[in-house]
Order: C-alpha cells, then structure tokens, then sequence
C-alpha cells in the first residue's frame, strides 16, 4: 500500500526538514508538495540523503512532488493551466492508476466560477486519459482552493466530486440536460471535519478568519478524491491531516495552524492500496 | 556628592532562556568555520501570551537556509520548567535550571541525526 503526503507548504524551505521527517514517519512513498519553493528548498537534496531515494519529478514551478524509486510516475502531457498536472502511476505491484494534482485559484482574487471551471478542465482531462487508458483508477488531490461543499467541487461543471460512494450502486449519475450518464469522484474529506479532538467542530486543513458577514474560519481546501471504484481500496481510517511531525506541533495554542513553525495549511496523509 | 549612578549595582542580570539556548549550542559557527549557525526565533503561545516556543535552527550562513533543529516551550514568563521537543519525536524530560538544558541540548547535538543534518547541511546546501 503506497502512502502519499500532500501539504501546501507555503512557499517556505524552512519546512524541508519536516517534510523529510513526514517521509519518515508516515513511511512516505509519493509527496505532492503545492506552494513549493523551487531553487530555494534543498528537498530535492534531502529526500535523496540519510537512506531516502524520493525523486524530484518534473511539474509545473509551483508544485514539488517527489517519487519513491520503486515507483514510476509518467506526466502525462494535456492542455492545462500551470496549476494542474497530472502523471501515470505505476506502483511496484504494476497496476497503474493516474494521480492529478491541483493548486486551485485563490478565493481572494478569482471568483467561484473561474475557480469552477480550472477544476471542471481538471476533471476532462482525467476523464480524457481514463478513455486511453482504459481505466478509471484515478485520484485527484491539491489545493482546490475550494470547501467540498462548493460548486466548484462538487457540481457536475465543476470537479464533480460529491460526499457519496454511489448512486443506485453506480459511480455516475444522470444530469438534467445532459445526454447520457455523468461520472463522478467521491470525496473523503467530509470525514475529515472536526477530526481534531478538543479543538473547533468544523476544524479541516486551513484556517482563515475576516470580518464579512459570511466566515467559515475552517476551510478544508486541502482534498483528495478519488474514483468511486477505488473505495475500497483507499482505506478512509487511513485518511488524517496532521498536527504533529514527532514532538513538534503545528498548531499554535487555539489549535490553528502555527505558520511560525509550519506552514498555514495543515499536511494530509492518506494511502492507496493499488 | 552623590550622582544618580551611585545605587547601580553590577551584578550579572540571569540569562534568557534565548541567551541560554545560545550559550548551549551557538558555537556551531566555530566547530564549522563559520559556515553554519544557529539561531533562536522566539514565539508567543496565544493571543494573551502564556508561554513561549522558541524555534532553534540550524542557518546556512552564506544562503540563510534555515533547518528546524529543535523547539523549547516554556511557560510565560518561565524560563522554566521548559519543554524539548524535536521534529524527529526524541523525548526528552522537562528542564528546570540552566545546566539541565545544557545536558538535554548536548543529548540533541550528540544524536547521530544531527551529524546527518549537518553533514546535509554543509555538503549540500552550503
């Protein structure tokens, strides 16, 4: 079972030694680093020393993602902003899946609709490369930049990424308008809110807190979905965003991300037994 | 005539912890010709401060490439009973006086995981 570390690092090399300690401890084999800081992190240096033999893979700037040498990760080329790639990936076992990674458009700055349509483009191409392959082993992770429950997660013009394993025992689903059946992914991390004990209900992966009328605090921008069919082999008690690397937190004292240690975005660590 | 200086008394005010966590381990720059150093970055705990983490690093000194060596938390104002914790999870028990965190930062100095980070740190990154 293949384990993947997925962290929005902030663009801070000052977290490459917990990065290399998460490989460690969560016996990391794949790393989706988003916000990655390239030519200033020394990761590419560190997950090659002191036994680890984690391989920079070629991806857009913004993007770290680094491959245990006993697994092959083929980008796959297709029409895609810089803030999505997508990669074959062929785990020692030989079954091969395809991975996309996302770092969706800023909340601040682009609206739902323009962050909805970079997440549908990601869901075509995923769709695209199923069709070639002639698989539907996919899992689609990043930061969406976006809450499960919006639009530009979970709507059929969207990432179509929906809280449900199926409907009516199948993965796709019929769309008023649309000719014939939708596909769609199923998203974990609805089991992921408020996972943290003794700290806020809705706690996810960021916290971000205005004076607007309308505030979550918690975001769960940080997401991993994956193809209904997959379910079971994606352990979902295997699922967990982190707070510690060893004795270390990354919470501060009201249990929100500590960017004086960490980064503003928790880590996830999840596993696919492919 | 007595001046306003006439009540100064020089005695050697107690370290911080900071000046402590120095004294302990700020002499990396020497044992490595100046190519590393160690630097301390103090944190608030809370909005309402009630206690401090100080973040230790290990700084590349030509690029400022700073590695997360090990943290302290103590209370505000302490400096103790303070807490060592590190990244790779080593347990250490809390601290009470100077000397015992001079013992505990040696134990994290002399762990073979440091000559790693600083054989990385000067081979690779400097």
């Amino acid at each position: 079972m293949a384990a993947f570390l997925l962290w929005n690092v902030h663009r801070r090399p000052t977290l490459d030694g917990l990065v290399e300690r998460l490989v460690v401890q969560h016996q990391i084999d794949i790393v989706l680093l988003v916000e990655y800081a390239t030519g200033l992190s020394q990761l590419p240096g560190l997950l090659l020393a002191n036994g680890h033999t984690h391989i920079r893979q070629a991806s857009p700037d913004k993007f770290g993602v680094f491959v245990r040498a006993t697994h092959t990760f083929r980008p796959l080329r297709h029409p895609l902003d810089k803030r999505a790639k997508l990669w074959r990936w062929i785990p020692p076992g030989g079954q091969e899946g395809l991975i996309a990674l996302v770092h969706g458009y800023d909340r601040r700055h682009y609206s739902n609709g323009t962050r909805r349509l970079l997440l549908r483009h990601v869901h075509d191409a995923i769709r695209y490369q199923e069709n070639r392959l002639h698989h539907k082993r996919s899992v689609v992770a990043g930061d969406f930049n976006a809450h499960p429950f919006e639009s530009a997660v979970t709507s059929a013009d969207g990432l179509h990424a929906m809280g449900v394993r199926s409907i009516r025992g199948r993965g796709s689903r019929r769309i008023r308008g649309a000719a014939g059946r939708t596909d769609f992914f199923y998203n974990l991390m609805w089991r992921l809110y408020g996972q943290q004990s003794a700290h806020d209900a809705g706690t996810a992966t960021h916290h971000w807190m205005r004076n607007q009328v309308h505030e979550f605090g918690w975001h769960m921008l940080d997401q991993v979905v994956i193809r209904p069919g997959e379910t079971d082999r994606f352990p979902e008690n295997h699922l967990q965003v982190v707070t510690r690397v060893g004795g270390i937190s990354l919470l501060d004292a009201a249990g929100r991300p500590d960017v004086a240690v960490g980064s503003d975005h928790l880590p996830v660590v999840f596993h696919w037994n492919l | 005539m007595s001046g306003l200086w006439a009540g100064l008394t020089l005695t050697t005010p107690t370290p911080s912890l900071r000046e402590m966590l120095i004294g302990a381990a700020g002499d990396i720059d020497v044992a490595t010709g100046n190519k590393l150093g160690f630097f301390v970055d103090t944190i608030g705990v809370a909005r309402a401060t009630k206690s401090l983490r100080y973040n230790c690093y290990l700084r590349v000194n030509r690029t400022g490439y700073l590695h997360l060596f090990f943290q302290v938390e103590t209370p505000f104002p302490g400096p103790f009973p303070a807490q060592v914790n590190t990244p790779e999870g080593d347990t250490y028990l809390p601290v009470n006086t100077e000397e015992e965190l001079k013992d505990v930062v040696a134990q994290v100095i002399q762990r073979p995981r440091t000559n790693d980070i600083v054989f990385f740190l000067l081979n690779a990154v400097s």
